[in-house]
């Protein structure tokens, strides 16, 4: 600089050519660049970063510890087809099966035409698919898990029963408990319980034992317990028998089974006996599984399970079916959590849930074929997509109702839908219905010429939003007989779909009134300039762009109605929420499993949430959406 | 005085004036108690290019908004092409269809592609089939110089191509009269000669044009009359030669001081 001329009046002249475009600092981009901006930005963020890290580990740890250690999943496998289609009328769901696959296909066709797949949504699909197939194959080729029951002083040991076929070899080992091996949070005190129906207080008693180890107000120090252990065969034929003395407690035999039936295991504790305990565990046999389909099939091909004789020759061994019944399965280990449990809720799930996602895959193909077509067919697939999901929604609801006095689909009263098809319908029906009658009260209250509509959309809404949900669902079904006497025909369902459809368009106006405000008034003043009349410049200018930006909202509203269709179970109809409070209220088993039945469900609507959301996010960056920007 | 140089005014451009299109007498408007046009009286004849200026709030886009109607005048007669406008909506929407306006912020349809944006009234107002629209609208695009973006959304354009698309998209309809809100005011100037020259190209087409804008080089060169307009009222009318060489009133003449 200083060599310049300082009187020529310029002070710096750049070169002729721009210098070259370079990279950015290699710490500022990909992985490293995300996590230091993102994660590790100063020391406040690094130190928030690792606690919530902590935090996320240690709730992910705790509730996967739970549901493999604790929880007790048979009340979700045994009810599947409760929890989707509630009382339905068992011979009448292929109508369902229809309804599903109509849907399926109408979606996966619409995913690939208007838009894609997020390639993380697709690996999520091909992942979750994969599992249920491997987990079942995996879990067969591990040895099924060893089977306990404990035994008392008391002289009541519950008769473990199998089944088995010749050849196969079973272990029955006794072991003492003693301080050094009892520990009541171990896996081996942590068993699947299985229990034979009415045997709900079984499980207490057990946890009593346990509690007893754990606060040492049982004295396993003491071991005087002498019993005999058998293997019976159906008839009570002892196959094989040992005798358990205090000074050599640790026995055990190994047999093959002579034919196809059902077995024993009984124990028999001699009088002299009055302190300790011991484990009979059995090994090499089938999974004493509650699933009713397996119990099914285990009844056709083994026949009913017989009573079992007592060593002694008495029938005690059947008395008191509740304690006796239980027993232990396999340990509460990851492998014996995916052999006994996840397996066969895979097994049951897979096939649909493959089937499903094939035909969804199908459609979306078949979208995006469409897609590229020409102009003129490709608006016509359009509006034929449209029209689908608009005829879909009667068509669904006419097929499961059926008609009175028809064969071929007969009456199923809207009382006896249930379960997620019912969340299902009383979520869709509503949504198609509210979102043009929303509109329409948009624009009534948003009309400052004609004052009495306005005044009418602006009542409605504010008194649909400002009473509560419950009380208008309260008021669809015990007030408005009164006043329509041609109401009181109509059955339950519907009138809660009225009250759930009303409920949400007035919100629905509200948030496409706000939408409305924000689009600028040059917008309608351009289309006025060009002569549209009011109708065209509502219909193509201001409401696209209006519901466009309010895509989020809109959807959050949805997801909302998704959930409150929760409170129709108050009213008296059995949705998905409604029917597990049947199913643990009114099968006395499933009475100890609320916790299992209700996070299930808690995941049901959690994911379908999460799939309106990302649709919702789809849609927002989709098309115009996107170009905008 | 105004009368006379009405009757004075000399085309510019090659070709004689016609009639008179638009025809402002004693125009009033108030927003609320506020007065803002008081008195107007105005002709442009058919063939004619006006050029409105003046100050910030002297009424000059309010005036030309009145006369497609986007506001209405509470005293006095607007005639345009030989229609009184009434609050009558099909006397509206026929006046709309032969008068195109462009204005300050383009106000394109931005969830609507370029093309979209050229055919909509054309189908839906003229009810032209839609391929004969997407003709003329390729036509249009190549005239204002951009038939390559007829595809893109106008948030992909540059300030400059969206006003020119927003030209083309009123001269879609075919109108007899076009009027111009600021078409250049919110433009970067490497981007305002592009619009300016379509303009000079459509006005030497014949088109009649009333246009609002500050950019006095425009004014002088394609004008073939210049209306000073201040609070509300009709201050000057004349020649660009005439206005910008020897202004006749004190307040033109102060107004060109300022910004000359």
């Amino acid at each position: 600089m200083t060599d310049q001329p300082v009187n020529s009046g310029i002070e710096y002249v750049a070169p002729k050519e721009p210098p070259q475009s370079r990279k950015p600092p290699a710490n500022t981009v990909g992985v490293v660049g995300w996590l230091r901006e993102n994660l590790f930005d100063g020391v406040g963020n690094s130190i928030a970063t690792i606690l919530t890290a902590i935090f996320l580990i240690w709730f992910a740890g705790s509730v996967m510890d739970w549901s493999i250690r604790t929880a007790e999943w048979t009340v979700v496998n045994n009810n599947l087809r409760l929890l989707m289609v509630g009382p339905y009328d068992q011979d009448e769901l292929w109508r369902v099966t229809i309804m599903a696959v109509a849907m399926i296909v109408l979606s996966g066709m619409s995913l690939g035409f208007w838009s894609e797949i997020a390639r993380p949504v697709f690996v999520t699909i091909v992942v979750v698919m994969v599992l249920l197939v491997i987990v079942p194959v995996v879990s067969d080729r591990f040895p099924p898990p060893s089977i306990r029951t404990i035994v008392s002083s008391d002289g009541d040991v519950p008769a473990m029963r199998f089944v088995g076929n010749p050849g196969e070899r079973v272990t029955v080992a006794v072991e003492q408990i003693n301080a050094e091996n009892a520990d009541p949070d171990g896996n081996a005190f942590n068993g699947f319980i299985e229990t034979t129906p009415g045997a709900s207080n079984s499980r207490s008693i057990w946890n009593d034992i346990k509690q007893g180890i754990r606060t040492d107000s049982i004295d396993l120090d003491t071991y005087t317990l002498t019993f005999t252990v058998s293997l019976v065969d159906a008839s009570g034929e002892v196959l094989e028998t040992v005798t358990s003395t205090p000074d050599e407690p640790g026995v055990t035999f190994e047999t093959p089974l002579p034919e196809t039936g059902w077995y024993g295991v009984l124990a028999e504790v001699d009088e002299s006996s009055d302190a300790g305990f011991a484990w009979i565990r059995l090994d090499g046999v089938e999974t004493y599984t509650t699933r009713t389909a397996d119990v099914e099939a285990r009844t056709e091909r083994y026949g009913e399970q017989p009573a079992l004789t007592c060593a002694d020759g008495s029938d005690a061994c059947n008395t008191e079916v509740a304690q006796r019944a239980l027993r232990y399965e396999g340990q509460r280990s990851g492998f014996d959590y995916l052999t006994v449990q996840l397996s066969p809720f895979f097994r049951d799930i897979a096939i649909p849930l493959i089937v499903g996602t094939v035909i969804a895959f199908a459609g979306g193909v078949l979208g995006w074929f469409l897609k590229r077509l020409p102009r003129e067919p490709k608006r016509i697939t359009n509006l034929t997509l449209l029209v689908a999901w608009l005829l879909f929604m009667p068509f669904a609801f006419v097929l499961l109702r059926g008609f009175e006095g028809s064969e071929a689909v007969s009456y199923v009263p809207t009382t006896d839908w249930g379960g997620l098809a019912l969340t299902l319908i009383l979520t869709a029906i509503p949504i198609v219905a509210s979102f043009p009658i929303g509109i329409l009260l948009a624009l009534g209250r948003a009309n400052k010429d004609l004052v009495m509509v306005s005044t009418i959309s602006t009542l409605f809404i504010e008194v649909a939003r400002g009473v509560p949900l419950i009380t208008i669902l309260f008021f669809a079904k015990l007030i408005l007989p009164f006043f329509i006497s041609a109401s009181s025909n109509i059955e339950l369902a519907p009138r809660m779909m009225v009250g759930l459809t009303l409920f949400t368009a007035a919100y629905v106006a509200e948030i496409i009134r706000g939408g409305l405000q924000i689009i600028p008034k040059g917008q309608t003043e351009a289309a006025q300039a060009l002569g549209l009349p009011a109708f065209y410049i509502t219909w193509l200018i201001t409401m696209p762009q209006a519901i466009r930006a309010v895509i989020p909202a809109l959807m959050s509203q949805f997801v909302s109605l998704f959930k409150d269709t929760t409170l129709v179970s108050i009213v008296g109809l059995f949705e998905l929420l409604g029917i597990v409070e049947l199913i643990v209220n009114g099968q006395q088993q499933y009475r100890p499993f609320q916790r299992e039945a209700y996070l299930f469900v808690g995941v049901v609507y959690f994911v379908i949430s999460l799939a309106m959301a990302s649709i919702s996010r789809r849609l927002e960056n989709t098309g115009v959406g996107a170009a905008r920007r | 005085m105004a009368e006379i140089l009405q009757d004075e005014a000399v085309k510019k451009n090659d070709h004689s004036l016609g009639d008179h299109v638009i025809e402002c007498v004693n125009v009033n408007k108030w927003y609320g108690d506020f007065h803002v046009l008081k008195d107007v009286n105005l002709k442009v004849r058919e063939r004619e290019v006006v050029v409105v200026i003046g100050p910030s709030g002297s009424g000059k886009s309010t005036l030309i908004r009145c006369v497609n109607r986007l506001e209405e005048h509470q005293e006095g007669d607007i005639i345009v092409d030989g229609i009184t406008l009434t609050n009558d909506v099909s006397n509206i929407a026929e006046i709309r269809r032969e008068v195109g306006m462009v204005f300050q912020q383009f106000n394109l349809f931005p969830h609507l592609t370029v093309m979209e944006n050229i055919t909509l009234a054309q189908r839906y107002v003229r009810r032209r089939p839609r391929a004969e629209s997407e003709e003329n609208a390729l036509k249009l695009l190549e005239r204002v110089g951009i038939p390559e973006q007829a595809r893109k959304y106008p948030g992909q354009l540059s300030g400059g191509q969206q006003q020119r698309v927003a030209i083309a998209r009123a001269l879609a309809m075919n109108p007899k009269i076009m009027l111009f809100d600021e078409p250049t005011s919110a433009l970067d100037p490497e981007m305002i000669k592009e619009v300016l020259d379509v303009m000079k190209e459509l006005a030497q087409s014949g088109m009649t044009m009333m246009v609002v804008t500050h950019e006095m080089g425009f004014a002088k060169e394609v004008a073939d009359r210049v209306i000073f307009m201040d609070s509300g009222r009709v201050v000057e009318i004349g020649t660009p030669d005439h206005f910008f060489e020897n202004p006749s009133h004190e307040r033109t003449q102060l107004f060109l001081s300022q910004i000359l």
